[in-house]
Formats: structure tokens, C-alpha cells, sequence
């Protein structure tokens, strides 16, 4: 196994307006190996977001050591090793949706022709080839999503950072597109995903590894591997297995809760 | 099956039921266009062929107005430019075949265009010279001495041009086989309209009614009289007053832009000037048109140019600089994932964000440029200027007068509003204003 991201006794301390320290991680410890599917899951607080903006070099820690793929974090993000997907879609208004699937491209100065030929098998990898000439006002909110997923793998990343990307989503599409999520992880080889998520399922059904966050200040309170059967399909979440590992992480994140 | 296809199903289906309605309304914006070209080269075409007739011209008081140093040319390409936009579209339609009455009113028009284009551009009248005419009876005041009776015949030769020209565009602009679209669209400014005529109707009636006497207010008929008899003279004239708006708005908006950008860069720079700036804008600026005047002199245009120039600049500016930080964290994060550099992010992030906020501004800004170039006349300038016009005409009673005066002032703004408006409708079709639903 190659470790793709190691954190070392990582801290963050943000301090607020008038003065007061607050302490969003402390002592987080987490290798990440390749290939790995690995999901924060913690209430509001615990500094899962945070966690995944540092990895992205998004926001510096306060202490700790950090490395992606062997570099620094600034240094992983300049090399663009990894692609991030957030929130919101965030797509370009003023782009139509092949456009804003070849922005990273144009940015990183790929040919119009390699561009065109990218977004377009991008776009058919999230089911939406039909849609490149629309602007994303005439889209759905999944399908969004889909194209800003689209978007964050069109320049082939090794790594996929996920930031409750399907929060604003009902239950029915967000299990469809975690479906969706799972195929396209398997059709890129070696590709790992850090998903932030405050479903239970949804980790528990993506991850090889979920990563249990608790709150004041947020600290790692357990890692749980799921060792369900690959590939999973609607079936997987009949199984009892699953049952038995999403209460298991229940009462891991309600443990955290009552620790405080 | 999940929510998601059912989702798409739905999207997929309202798109297919706007989709009808969606066609119609671009058609209906493609043809309007239409309309408007035709009735713009039918415009230019009578504006040309009074431009050439020294017999019309002259008879004004201040006729010789008319033959003014920039506007002849812009005339001559106005009326190039609508004519290759009419007919090109019409030219894909046809897939490059036309019938031969087709190409009978193409050459008719081509031949008047270019006619007027050499004896404009090139100051050679080909009709003065068959007709034996010399050249300077189209560019000089007549005098008693000039061969009149020669140069009625060479505007002779020349007059049923502009009927035929009129009648060649006509033809191929077709509006009897848009009777629908005229319909649809008078249907939907109905409302305007009808008030519109309604306040022309009251205005008239009132007047009469209340026998209320000229110089306090004409009547539309009377102004519309005045306008009619004059309006060589008004263009004219208008013209000047508009080309230091124009000026001045470049200049102003074109520098407001400018640091807006250099302010927005610099956030210590923003800090400092952006309270000043609007507090400035605040400052009733047309207060310092005669400052102006005693700068650069009142018949000089810059004194008009920089009024309008201070006036468009704060408000473009100030716009500028909220559309450049108007930027939403999260688009500006993701062009930090993709390490992208200040340069990319502000071409690809922060002019488009920017771009609503500085068109309203820019479209503000004609019309503050027009009041700006015309209310600082009023404090002395060029005689050949609308704001000199209107305060002289009502100085001297001639109410109609300065009333048509204040109407061609009117459509010169509506004109520069609209060459703005399609502006920013060519660089942001995206943009949640356009969107057309079909309804």
C-alpha cells in the first residue's frame, strides 16, 4: 500500500474577532492510502470541512505536518494532484457546461481540441452529453453536482476531494448519485476519494474507511473499516452487515457527542 | 428509479414544452431586428439623399448645419452597415440563391449606396457631373449667381432614387409575411402604446380645451409640425451635442473602468478612493460647467466633454470596483484548487462576475452623458448645439421649436441606451435578464 496523504499531530486554532481562540482540530493522526475511499463523518463543529481544506491548502494548520503524495500541501496543490468538489456546484454562470467542465483545463493550457475531447467524455462519464450547450440555470441541482464532479476529474486528479457534495440533495438523488460516485470511482484506477458527509449511510455505503469525528475541540474519536462487499448496489444496503456498521457508527458519533 | 431520472424526466419535459415558445420568442427578436434595419436604411437613404440636395437644405435658416464634418460620413456608414446586416441574413435564408427581382432590388440599393457613399465621401456628385454642375453647388451656400435651374436638374436625375430604394428594401424585408410577429408583439407593448397615445391625446385635447396659450405649452401636433420642418437642422445639430456625450462617455466610463480595475487589484487603493469617490459622486457636478467653460473655453467641445466625462467617470468606477469584489468565495476557492494565477482569475472570475454591474452602470451613464452634454450648453457653446438651441428657441418664444429640439435630444439618448443595451446583450447572453422562459 502507498500512503497518499499523511497527517502528523495536526492542530488548527482559528481566532475570532475579538480575540478568542478557538480550537477546530487537535492531534489529528490519519494516513490515507492510494486508492482508498475514506469519509469524515461528524455533527456540525468538528472540524471535518476544516480538516479537508487543510489536506486541500485551502486554510494552513496551526501545527502538525502534512504531506500529499510525499509533497508539501502547497506544493501538492501548485502540482494539481488533486481535485476538489464542494457545497455547491459552484459552476460558472456565464459558461455553458461543457465550458465549465474544461475550466481547469484551459487554466492548466490543454489544446482546444484535447479540451473538447476530454470535457465531452467527462461529461459522459455523469450521464450529461446531452447537456454541453445548456447553461447550468436550465440544469437541476444533481445534475450540477454531476458536472461540477465532472469538472473536478477532467484533468485526471489521483486524488478527489469531497466536501458534502450532496448535502443539498433529497434522499432518492443523493442515493442515486452515490451510485453514480462509486461507478465512476472504479472506472479510474487507483483514484482515491476523501468525502466529507454528515449521512450516516451514505459514508457507511462509499467507504472503505469512515473516519468519526467528534466535536470542542475536533479530534478523530474512531475509524471504522467497512468491509462490505465490492461492488455494492442498492442490494448492499439491505444487507445486515450494513445495518450492523451504520449503527455502529451511530453510536461512535453519539459517544463522541456525550464525551463532551 | 430514482428521484434524479425522474428529476431530468421532468426538466427534459418542460424544456420540450418551452422549447416552442422559446424558438417563437427568438424568432421573434430575429425578425424585430429585421424591421428595425429596414426602417433604419430607409432612414439613412432619405437622410443621404437630403444630405446631397442642396435645394432642401439650404431653404432652413441654419440649413448649412446640416453639411456637418463628422456626420455626413457617419450617415453614409450607418446606411452601409444596415443594409450589409439586412441582407446577409437574408442571403444564408436564400442559401446564397436569389431570384431575380431579388437581385434587381440589390442592385438598386447597392447603386444608391454607392452613389451617395462617392458623392459623400469622395465630395463627387455624379448626377452635378452629368448634369454639368460644379461640384461646389453640393458643398457651398447657393448664391443667386449658382445655375439653379442645373442643379434642379441633376437633383432631378437623382430624386426618384429614393423612392425606388425605398421600395427595393420593401421588398426584400417582406413585412406583410410577419403580420404574426407584429401582432404578437404589439399585443405585448399594447399597454405602452395605449397609454402612450392616450397622454398625446390628452395633452392635445386639454390644450385645446383650456385654450392655454402656445408659449406655455404647444401642442404635440405643433411640435410634431415644428419637428417635421426642421429636422435636418435638429440632427444636425443634435449630432455635435451627441458627440461630446459620446466623448466624454468614453472618456470618463473608459477611465472609470480602468482604475476600477487598479482600485480592485489594490485593496489599500479601494480603501482609500472608494469613499471619496462616492462622495464626490454625490456632488451635483453639472455645477461645474461654467468652471469648465473658463478652462477650456466654452466653444470649445472639451469644456462639454470633460463635464460629461466627470460625470460618467464616478459612477462606472464605483461599479466597477463592487462588480471586480463582487466575487463569490467559494468560485474564488476553486481557482485556487486549480493554482490558477491573478491574471486567469481575473479574466475568467472576476471580469464576468464584474460585467452586470458595470453595464448598468455604462447605461446609466448615456443618459448622464447626454444630460451632461446638453445642460452644460446651456451655460454658453457652440450655437450649433442642442442645449444652445433649446434655451435660444424658448429664450426667443419659439416654443415648438425648442420642444423638437428637447424630442430629437430624447431619441439620441433612446439611440446611445440602445447601442449600450445590445451591447451587453451580445457579451452576456448568460446572464439571468436574458433568459427567455417563453413567457
Amino acid at each position: 500500500m502507498i500512503p497518499i496523504i499523511t497527517i502528523d499531530t495536526l492542530s488548527k486554532t482559528f481566532r475570532s474577532a475579538d480575540g478568542d481562540e478557538v480550537r477546530a482540530l487537535d492531534g489529528i493522526q490519519l494516513t490515507v492510502e492510494q486508492g482508498e475511499f475514506i469519509s469524515f463523518i461528524g455533527p456540525s463543529g468538528c472540524g471535518k470541512s476544516t480538516l479537508l481544506r487543510i489536506i486541500a491548502d485551502l486554510i494552513q494548520p496551526t501545527s502538525g505536518t502534512l504531506r500529499v503524495n510525499g509533497k508539501s500541501a502547497e506544493q501538492a496543490r501548485k502540482d494539481r494532484d488533486y481535485g476538489f468538489v464542494f457545497q455547491n456546484a459552484t459552476l460558472y454562470e456565464w459558461r455553458t457546461i461543457i465550458k465549465n467542465v474544461e475550466l481547469p483545463l484551459e487554466i492548466m493550457k490543454h489544446s482546444k481540441d484535447e479540451r473538447r475531447a476530454r470535457a465531452r467524455e467527462m461529461l459522459r462519464l455523469v450521464e450529461l452529453d446531452d447537456f454541453e450547450d445548456r447553461y447550468p440555470w436550465q440544469l437541476s441541482g444533481g445534475m450540477q453536482q454531476r458536472v461540477s464532479i465532472a469538472r473536478a476529474l477532467a484533468f485526471e486528479p489521483g486524488i478527489l476531494l469531497m466536501d458534502e457534495p450532496f448535502g443539498a440533495l433529497d434522499e432518492m438523488t443523493r442515493e442515486r448519485m452515490n451510485n453514480e460516485l462509486l461507478r465512476i470511482w472504479t472506472t479510474m484506477k487507483d483514484m482515491t476519494v476523501i468525502f466529507v458527509t454528515h449521512s450516516i449511510s451514505e459514508a457507511v455505503y462509499l467507504s472503505s474507511r469512515v473516519v468519526i469525528m467528534s466535536p470542542r475541540p475536533g479530534r478523530i474519536s474512531e475509524i471504522i473499516d467497512i468491509d462490505l462487499p465490492r461492488p455494492r448496489g442498492p442490494e448492499t444496503r439491505d444487507l445486515d452487515q450494513f445495518f450492523q456498521l451504520t449503527s455502529r457508527v451511530r453510536h461512535s458519533l453519539r459517544q463522541g457527542i456525550t464525551l463532551e | 428509479m430514482s428521484n434524479d431520472v425522474i428529476k431530468n424526466d421532468s426538466l427534459l419535459r418542460t424544456t420540450t414544452l418551452t422549447a416552442a415558445p422559446v424558438a417563437v420568442a427568438a424568432f421573434d427578436n430575429r425578425t424585430l431586428t429585421r424591421d428595425l434595419l429596414a426602417l433604419g436604411t430607409i432612414f439613412f437613404f432619405i437622410a443621404c439623399y437630403h444630405i446631397q440636395n442642396p435645394l432642401l437644405i439650404f431653404n432652413t435658416q441654419f440649413g448649412s448645419a446640416f453639411r456637418n464634418a463628422t456626420l455626413q460620413p457617419a450617415m453614409v456608414v450607418a446606411l452601409i452597415a444596415c443594409l450589409i446586416a439586412l441582407v446577409v441574413p437574408l442571403w444564408n435564408e436564400a442559401h446564397g440563391k436569389f431570384s431575380p427581382l431579388q437581385i434587381g432590388a440589390l442592385v438598386i440599393l447597392g447603386g444608391g449606396t454607392l452613389f451617395y457613399a462617392v458623392a459623400i465621401l469622395l465630395d463627387v456628385n455624379l448626377a452635378g457631373v452629368v448634369a454639368g454642375v460644379p461640384q461646389s453647388a453640393f458643398t457651398e451656400r447657393l448664391t443667386d449667381e449658382s445655375p439653379v435651374a442645373l442643379l434642379e436638374n441633376a437633383m432631378g436625375l437623382v430624386t426618384p432614387l429614393v423612392p425606388v430604394a425605398i421600395l427595393a428594401v420593401i421588398f426584400l424585408w417582406q413585412p406583410w409575411r410577419r403580420g404574426q410577429v407584429y401582432t404578437r408583439a404589439l399585443n405585448k407593448q399594447a399597454a405602452a402604446l395605449f397609454v402612450g397615445v392616450l397622454v398625446l391625446l390628452t395633452w392635445e385635447g386639454l390644450i385645446n380645451l383650456f385654450q392655454i396659450q402656445q408659449f406655455l405649452l404647444p401642442k404635440p401636433s405643433v411640435i410634431g409640425a415644428a419637428f417635421i420642418e426642421d429636422y435636418p437642422r435638429l440632427v444636425s445639430i443634435g449630432w455635435n451635442t451627441f458627440q461630446n456625450a459620446f466623448w466624454g462617455f468614453v472618456f470618463g466610463c473608459g477611465a472609470g473602468i480602468l482604475t476600477g480595475i487598479v482600485a480592485a487589484r489594490f485593496v489599500s487603493f479601494s480603501r482609500a478612493l472608494l469613499p471619496i469617490a462616492i462622495g464626490i459622486n454625490a456632488v451635483p457636478i453639472i455645477a461645474l460647467a461654467p468652471i469648465m467653460n473658463n478652462w477650456f473655453g466654452a466653444l470649445n467641445p472639451a469644456s462639454k466633454i470633460a463635464i460629461v466625462a466627470i460625470l460618467t467617470y464616478f459612477p462606472t468606477m464605483i461599479s466597477t470596483v463592487r462588480g471586480l469584489t463582487a466575487v463569490e468565495p467559494m468560485s474564488m476557492e476553486l481557482m485556487k484548487t486549480y493554482a490558477a494565477g491573478q491574471m486567469t482569475i481575473f479574466r475568467k472570475l472576476r471580469l464576468p462576475t464584474a460585467l452586470p454591474f458595470i453595464f448598468s452602470a455604462l447605461k446609466v451613464c448615456t443618459t448622464l452623458a447626454m444630460i451632461g452634454a446638453i445642460v452644460s450648453e446651456y451655460f454658453g457653446g457652440s450655437t450649433a448645439g442642442l442645449g444652445f438651441r433649446i434655451r435660444d428657441d424658448a429664450g426667443l418664444f419659439k416654443y415648438p421649436e425648442a420642444w423638437s429640439a428637447i424630442f430629437i435630444a430624447a431619441l439620441y439618448g433612446i439611440f446611445f441606451y440602445l447601442v449600450i443595451s445590445a451591447l451587453e446583450r451580445a457579451l452576456m447572453a448568460w446572464h439571468i435578464s436574458f433568459r427567455e422562459t417563453g413567457r
